[in-house]
């Protein structure tokens, strides 16, 4: 079928469409021609629903059709406008939370209506075209504008953390980084225990990383300055440094943080880290299998999809570990809802899919000080979202542990119009 | 000598000090028992002389990861 719509122009075709009142058509029709002496444009084959419609097209513009008509019982006249089969589905604006629209195939979408009796498809669009016409006289919305973050940063508004009654209390999230600088003021007075799996390096985040992925997960809902970035505001902070201050670790001192982490009763981990892998790469048997232990004693994992890619031209799969199957991995969206150029994709089988998507473009959160402050872009970036707003549903659901946790995840998601070997199920929601 | 992670399988959990100390006769230089994770971290000349000791499911060469420097924009 066809998906024809008017033009946003005024483009016309210089003859009129007249609407009857019920009932009224063949008699107004007479009345018309009678009146004016104007041509009414003859019945097509096919086109027997203008009578069933009460329409008739005139061969004049509008306003020489209402002089003319007089007493006749005309319900509206409009100027007929000229329609154009378009090649594509047009781009749908994005809505007011940045996300796009949920696309006409969405498994939650209603399905398409069927032409029924009495609803041809012509009677349909001409439905529509009436609908389309009455909400172009509307008055001009505003150009949309950038994301307004005097209050709370983009992502904390388009995943309705800065809705949630949730805060995150009595919920410990272990975030495997760089570290954390102890002395940040946006963190004082919380609860912090740390742990350094890095030889010859204190916790103390030397490199930043850290300090803003906590930030993001864990930060204080009312930071010294404007906007609020942080998500789990009252969870306990669990910071083990598994990356060194150059940025390094490896698969050992990883683990090590998974296991400190299960043993203190950590409900969630945040891992912003990973390698690249190939295309057919299988993903470690070790770690799958770490986190389904991990999930079982009620600890889930989830970890950043990599930065690999350059799309359009470069497109590279899941990064290790996030690309093991009962690990949650996590890609990256603008304010747009827009796939980040760099967020990597689900390529390789068995398991190495995006499962999530959270805010991962131009993300403001905590700098090491005297920086204190700083706004940079990664996967790295959206999984601490994922991370403190599962701490949300830890807090909401005391039953909702390890897999089960990773399942309200992933079922409160927003749908997006994005393939899911990019998004998987959407952008992250807090409860 | 490359670093390695140990899989100890389900069975042997209970009795990974046991499965690590076979690991270190086999030729592991240990790094760390892991209990709750059923994992076990180290270095070896040859990870293919793990392979046959009892309670292991599966050696894997350990792997690194690289952040890019703090002053890059995508992280």
């Amino acid at each position: 079928m066809d998906f024809i719509r008017a033009l946003p122009t005024d483009e016309t075709t210089g003859r009129s469409l007249v609407l009857f009142e019920d009932g009224a058509a063949a008699a107004g029709i007479e009345a018309v021609k009678e009146a004016t002496g104007l041509e009414v444009a003859p019945a097509q084959p096919g086109r027997e629903l203008f009578e069933t419609l009460g329409v008739a097209i005139v061969d004049a513009p509008p306003d020489q059709v209402v002089q003319a008509a007089g007493a006749a019982a005309i319900l509206a006249v409009e100027p007929e406008r000229v329609v154009y089969a378009l090649e594509a589905t047009p781009a749908a604006p994005p809505l007011g939370n940045g996300l796009a629209p949920l696309p006409a195939t969405s498994p939650t979408a209603p399905p398409r209506p069927t032409p029924g009796p009495g609803r041809s498809p012509d009677y349909l669009r001409g439905y529509r075209d009436a609908v389309m016409h009455l909400t172009e006289d509307l008055p001009p919305e505003a150009a949309p504008a950038g994301p307004d973050e005097t209050q709370a940063t983009w992502g904390l508004q388009a995943t309705k953390v800065v809705n949630s009654c949730r805060s995150g209390r009595g919920i410990r999230v272990a975030v495997l980084d760089t570290g954390l600088d102890l002395q940040h003021p946006d963190f004082a007075g919380r609860a912090i225990t740390s742990q350094s799996f890095v030889t010859g390096e204190e916790v103390q985040d030397g490199h930043g990383h850290g300090t803003h992925c906590i930030g993001t997960a864990l930060g204080p809902r009312c930071p010294g300055s404007k906007p609020r970035y942080g998500i789990a505001f009252e969870a306990e902070i669990f910071a083990g440094k598994v990356l060194s201050n150059a940025g390094s670790g490896g698969d050992a001192g990883i683990l090590a943080g998974i296991e400190w982490a299960i043993r203190n009763g950590c409900a969630v981990v945040s891992m912003s880290l990973g390698a690249p892998t190939r295309p057919g790469q299988a993903f470690s048997q070790v770690f799958e299998r770490v986190a389904r232990r991990a999930q079982e004693q009620g600890t889930l994992i989830v970890a950043a999809a990599g930065n690999e890619s350059r799309r359009p031209d470069v497109i590279n799969p899941v990064a290790h570990p996030a690309n093991c199957p009962s690990i949650l991995a996590i890609a990256a969206l603008d304010a747009q809802g827009v796939i980040a150029p760099f967020s990597n994709r689900g390529i390789n089988p068995d398991g190495g899919q995006v499962d999530l998507a959270g805010p991962g473009v131009a993300v403001h959160s905590s700098w090491p000080m005297p920086t204190r402050h700083r706004t940079i872009s990664g996967t790295s970036m959206a999984t601490p979202h994922v991370a403190g707003i599962a701490a949300l549903y830890a807090e909401q659901d005391a039953t909702a542990r390890g897999a089960a946790l990773g399942r309200l995840l992933t079922a409160g998601a927003q749908r997006l119009s994005l393939p899911s070997e990019d998004v998987g199920a959407g952008m992250v929601q807090a409860p | 000598m490359p670093d390695v992670t140990i899989l100890v399988d389900d069975d042997h959990l209970a009795a990974i000090d046991e499965v690590a100390a076979a690991l270190q006769r086999a030729g592991l230089r240990l790094g760390e028992v892991l209990p709750a994770v059923g994992a076990i971290t180290g270095s070896v000349d040859d990870p293919a002389v793990l392979d046959g000791v009892e309670g292991v499911a599966a050696v894997e060469q350990a792997q690194e990861v690289h952040l890019p420097p703090p002053e890059e924009d995508v992280q």
